[in-house]
């Protein structure tokens, strides 16, 4: 393949050159000389045939017109730039004059026909007149300098004559079609397009082009003339004189002749499995050296007579072995032409195309002009008020991290370069966020910020971390030195844990703060466990923290430490290591693990849980080492989704086992869940609801599952996600009061007044655990509560949100109106796909279900943090008209 | 296509189908269709001399040329080899085979390109199954074709 391909480039580079990077060999001046003299010649030769009319016939038959033919084969753009009759041509265009009028399709179209007429009636009637009358030749002459200046004056370029009517011009073509020798065109400074495959745009290319256009005929008339032309010459050599032999018979031994030529083309197109351009090759070398046969010995008269050299007779043959050499080379070039073409002609995508009309106006509609451009990558993507930049760049193939796709989690801060303004304001949640971070001011969260309009310029390749820290908040009062408080320990470092560190730290900067961490990684986004499946990057890119994160802010966390126990009394904590810690307060965030559900065969190798990053890499690791073709995941919730479809990216056939009767039961009604399991199988996720495994099959290890009614679904890996529990082991043993989590107050505090506990292992009266909103809320309750601070507690937005790529799905609270006075409203249907429903009661959002491909959840996630008052367009949604919801929102 | 490069608007620039052959590639979708597609593709605009494609990257996508001209540049060279025009499908083969780019696409005037990559066609297949199987069945005929045209250069 890469000799084609230097070969194509070899095509493109030198051989099909256009004329106008043909370089130019003899200065302008001089073709000036030879174009004059040339004229000087021919108007010569027409005073001679006045004044001696057998010496101008002699010097124009014998000498002047058998030298033609083989300077056409050579280099025919030779005689294109001295012929006498382009130069009259070219004079009105020269002199500014002329009409430059553009020739009509159709006489496009008929020229190279009339050209080809007039050609063969002047050779059949030269017989009969041209070749003894000179007065009649002198005024064929005349006349044919005449007709191209009229042909000049009116038609723009050299449509007028030169590339089509000149009766020369086919037989420059047949000859010419392979140019030895390439020859700038100078009369053409600039091209003007005059004509179709121009000849003097590109000699090699054009006789191609002439015999692969679309238009049969028009591709036809340049084969019929060059199968016609060794016909007419054999015809016109061997004929006798019509004077003896009478007209009609001279005609009918003409037409006999050029029928036979015609009848032996088709023959050999049907019998030969050539191109139709080898044999249109073939047939103009014949009728070529087939000419110099006939006239190599008239030439060497005509040159004796005028030069007075006494040639003898064998010279003529050697005229004719000249020529024959030329008619190889010619062969040769035009072999070598047609197969470069070829190669040139069907480039890597002129095969196919589009309607460009259709898509363009598709184009339109959908992008108008305002777009967004990622600095980083240099992609840019449409701007509006219905994605968030993440979805944006999504679309625009820019992959970066992204984690809750709600602003709470931190993983997507962007760099905004330009065009600030243009974007949506962040809402509180987004503001804590980027608190948090340390990041307010230099960046947004991508996943819910907006583009509203164009000019916004990102760059994803910029840490918002460098660009420069906005002025810090003036000194708040050290409740740490206040309270005595001066020795915290977190347990755990997930999102609870993390924001209490946070937190603490900002109410005081004296305390020590240490975090006892049972896993091997800093903290890191969760959410975002799925992609460490699929994913090439391990831990990279689901970080969360700064890498100067702990010394910034003076944390000591131990990584890969197990707390075993707590003396209360002592407010000690005891590390699995040997050594213990003593702390003033201690805010337990231990999380919660993953269960696995107990049927039989659950321990066998192969089986796996899904809740930490390390569960994640192993999942990949057994994957990688043990021959698998399909997975099962147990569960059909958030997280259970999420993990299939990372699965089903291994290039794992998937099933979803999902015991209830819907894919994300207690957040989608039946509708959402409907056009999400429809998605999931059009990726070639199998669901399977209602499922009820009855043992899990293998030997060794993992094969298959077995349900209750007997099916077997092979799998050779499994991972449940199947609920959490709480990691309440430690706070037991410790002696506090733990039901199914540990139980706290609204300050977060547990049945120990120094001992704190929060997120997911926190049992609090009325809340949801397992959501991250609620863990990073709790942390700083926490926090403040350790410093005798209340800042009460309120359920933050516990929207949950499915983080696949190509479809939005959240749902909040309820799925359904529940009693008299809640109301569930459904947005009209924009298409199929897609599902919006709302459950409002006294005009406040208590729940809502929203599934559909990226965009369908515009707005939620404000809507849920916001809570407006919907009561004014309560009216208007149950009209139908739900771009009211965008009005309601700060 | 190329050879002939000068302004006879009646030749070039009909929707780039080129003649001989006559294929139009998703020659029956409707405007919604087209919309449907843009949701999951990108549409990108670009400046004279941006590179689309860059030999050696990779990068599953395929783009299809909705308005401008860009120009294919073989490894090692720097003039361009061939031209493509608007409406033409390009960068099919790396869709397919996820492999490395195997020539340069500069523009040479400005213009706009759809990009549809694996991950946002695999989007529009959960949506539009059979939107998504036209699209495969009909990149898979640009693929045949083109293949045909190589064996006829290089077999016969």
């Amino acid at each position: 393949m890469s000799g084609g391909k230097a070969l194509l480039a070899q095509a493109e580079a030198s051989e099909f050159t256009p004329y106008t990077e043909v370089p130019t060999r003899l200065p302008k001046a001089l073709w000036w000389v030879l174009r004059i003299a040339t004229m000087a010649v021919v108007l010569g030769t027409v005073a001679v045939l006045f004044v001696k009319p057998q010496t101008g016939l002699d010097l124009f038959w014998k000498l002047l017109v058998p030298v033609l033919p083989i300077v056409f084969v050579v280099a025919p753009g030779f005689w294109r730039q001295v012929c006498p009759m382009a130069l009259t041509n070219q004079i009105p265009r020269m002199g500014g004059f002329g009409l430059a009028r553009t020739l009509s399709v159709k006489m496009k179209s008929a020229a190279f026909l009339v050209a080809v007429l007039i050609f063969f009636a002047a050779v059949v009637i030269r017989h009969v007149l041209f070749n003894a009358n000179a007065t009649a030749l002198a005024v064929l002459i005349v006349a044919a300098l005449i007709l191209p200046f009229l042909g000049g004056l009116v038609f723009k370029g050299r449509s007028g004559w030169c590339g089509t009517f000149c009766p020369l011009a086919p037989i420059q073509k047949a000859y010419g079609q392979a140019p030895l020798v390439m020859v700038r065109n100078g009369y053409c400074q600039s091209c003007v397009g005059c004509q179709k495959n121009c000849y003097d745009f590109n000699p090699r290319a054009a006789i191609h082009a002439d015999l692969a256009d679309p238009d049969p005929w028009y591709a036809g008339h340049r084969a019929l003339f060059a199968a016609a032309l060794p016909g007419l010459i054999v015809g016109f050599f061997t004929a006798a004189s019509p004077l003896a032999s009478g007209f009609g018979s001279y005609l009918l031994h003409m037409a006999s002749s050029i029928a036979l030529a015609l009848g032996l083309f088709m023959a050999l197109a049907s019998i030969l499995r050539v191109s139709r351009y080898k044999l249109t090759l073939l047939f103009s070398t014949a009728a070529f050296v087939l000419f110099y046969w006939f006239v190599s010995p008239s030439l060497a008269e005509g040159i004796t007579e005028f030069t007075g050299l006494p040639f003898p007779g064998y010279v003529a043959y050697i005229f004719f072995a000249i020529a024959l050499g030329v008619g190889v080379l010619m062969v040769r070039s035009g072999l070598r032409s047609e197969r470069l073409y070829e190669l040139a002609n069907a480039p890597v995508a002129s095969v196919v195309g589009v309607n460009v009309g259709a898509l363009r106006a598709a184009v339109e509609t959908a992008s108008g002009a305002d777009l967004v451009a990622d600095r980083g990558t240099g992609m840019s993507f449409v701007a509006g008020a219905d994605h968030s930049l993440l979805e944006g760049l999504e679309s625009a193939g820019v992959k970066i991290d992204y984690g809750c796709r709600m602003g709470m989690c931190g993983a997507d801060p962007i760099a905004i370069v330009d065009g600030e303004d243009n974007l949506s304001a962040p809402s509180a949640t987004e503001l804590e966020t980027l608190e948090r971070l340390g990041l307010k001011g230099r960046a947004r969260m991508a996943c819910v910020c907006r583009a509203m309009k164009g000019g916004v310029t990102v760059d994803t390749s910029l840490d918002p971390r460098s660009l420069p820290e906005p002025e810090p908040d003036a000194a708040l009062v050290d409740l740490g030195e206040e309270t005595g408080v001066q020795r915290v320990i977190i347990i755990g470092n997930g999102a609870a844990g993390m924001s209490a560190a946070d937190e603490v730290r900002k109410l005081s900067s004296s305390c020590s703060i240490e975090i006892v961490a049972r896993e091997r990684e800093g903290f890191y986004n969760r959410m975002a466990i799925a992609r460490l499946l699929h994913g090439s990057t391990a831990m990279g890119g689901i970080g969360l923290q700064a890498p100067d994160w702990t010394e910034r802010k003076s944390v000591s966390v131990l990584l890969n430490t197990t707390a075993t126990a707590i003396d209360k009394s002592a407010r000690q904590v005891m590390l699995g290591t040997g050594e213990t810690l003593n702390y003033d307060k201690l805010i337990l965030a231990q999380g919660s693990s993953a269960v696995m559900p107990p049927v039989p065969g659950h321990d066998l190798p192969g089986c796996f849980v899904l809740r930490e990053a390390a569960d994640a890499m192993n999942i990949r690791a057994w994957r990688q080492t043990h021959e698998c073709h399909s997975a099962v995941v147990l569960g059909g919730g958030v997280l259970g989704i999420e993990a299939a479809d990372a699965l089903r990216q291994l290039n794992l056939s998937v099933s979803i086992l999902q015991r209830g009767p819907r894919l994300m039961d207690r957040q989608l009604d039946e509708r959402g869940s409907e056009i999400l399991t429809s998605y999931l199988k059009e990726l070639g996720v199998a669901v399977i609801t209602d499922a009820n495994v009855a043992e899990i099959r293998g030997d060794g290890r993992v094969s298959g599952v077995v349900m209750a009614d007997g099916q077997v679904i092979e799998a050779e890996i499994i991972v449940a996600c199947a609920g959490i529990r709480p990691n309440v082991d430690l706070a037991k043993e410790a002696g506090l009061a733990v039901g199914r989590g540990v139980k706290i107050d609204g300050a977060m505090r547990t049945s120990d007044p120094d001992i704190f506990a929060v997120g997911d292992l926190a049992e609090l009266p009325g809340s949801i655990s397992g959501l991250w909103a609620v863990s990073t809320t709790q942390g700083r309750v926490a926090a403040a509560a350790i410093f005798g601070c209340e800042i009460g507690y309120s359920e933050p937005n516990t929207l949950v949100s499915l983080k696949m790529d190509g479809i939005d799905v959240k749902g909040y609270g309820a799925i359904a109106a529940e009693g008299p006075n809640q109301e569930a409203i459904v947005a009209p249907s924009q298409g199929e796909n897609e599902h919006r429903l709302l459950v409002v009661e006294d005009g406040k959002i208590v729940g809502a279900v929203f599934v559909g491909p990226s965009g369908t959840g515009k707005h939620v996630t404000e809507l849920i943090d916001q809570r407006p008052d919907l009561g004014p367009v309560l009216d208007d949604l149950r009209r139908g008209d739900w771009s009211v919801l965008g009005r309601v929102l700060d | 296509m190329g050879l002939f490069d000068y302004a006879v608007s009646d030749q070039l620039h009909t929707g780039a189908a080129d003649g001989a052959h006559g294929y139009v590639f998703l020659e029956n979708l409707s405007p919604s269709d087209w919309k449907k597609i843009l949701v999951h593709a990108e549409t990108k605009r670009f400046a004279a001399g941006q590179v689309l494609i860059r030999n050696g990257d990779v990068d599953d996508s395929f783009y299809i040329l909705s308005e401008g001209t860009v120009e294919v540049i073989l490894p090692g060279k720097d003039a361009a080899f061939t031209t493509i025009i608007e409406g033409a499908v390009f960068g099919e083969m790396a869709f397919f085979d996820c492999l490395p780019r195997s020539a340069t696409i500069r523009a040479k005037t400005a213009g706009t390109a759809i990009r549809l990559s694996r991950d946002g066609y695999t989007r529009l297949s959960g949506w539009e199954p059979a939107l998504a199987r036209t699209i495969v069945l009909d990149l898979g005929k640009v693929l045949a074709l083109r293949l045909r045209a190589t064996n006829a250069r290089f077999l016969v």
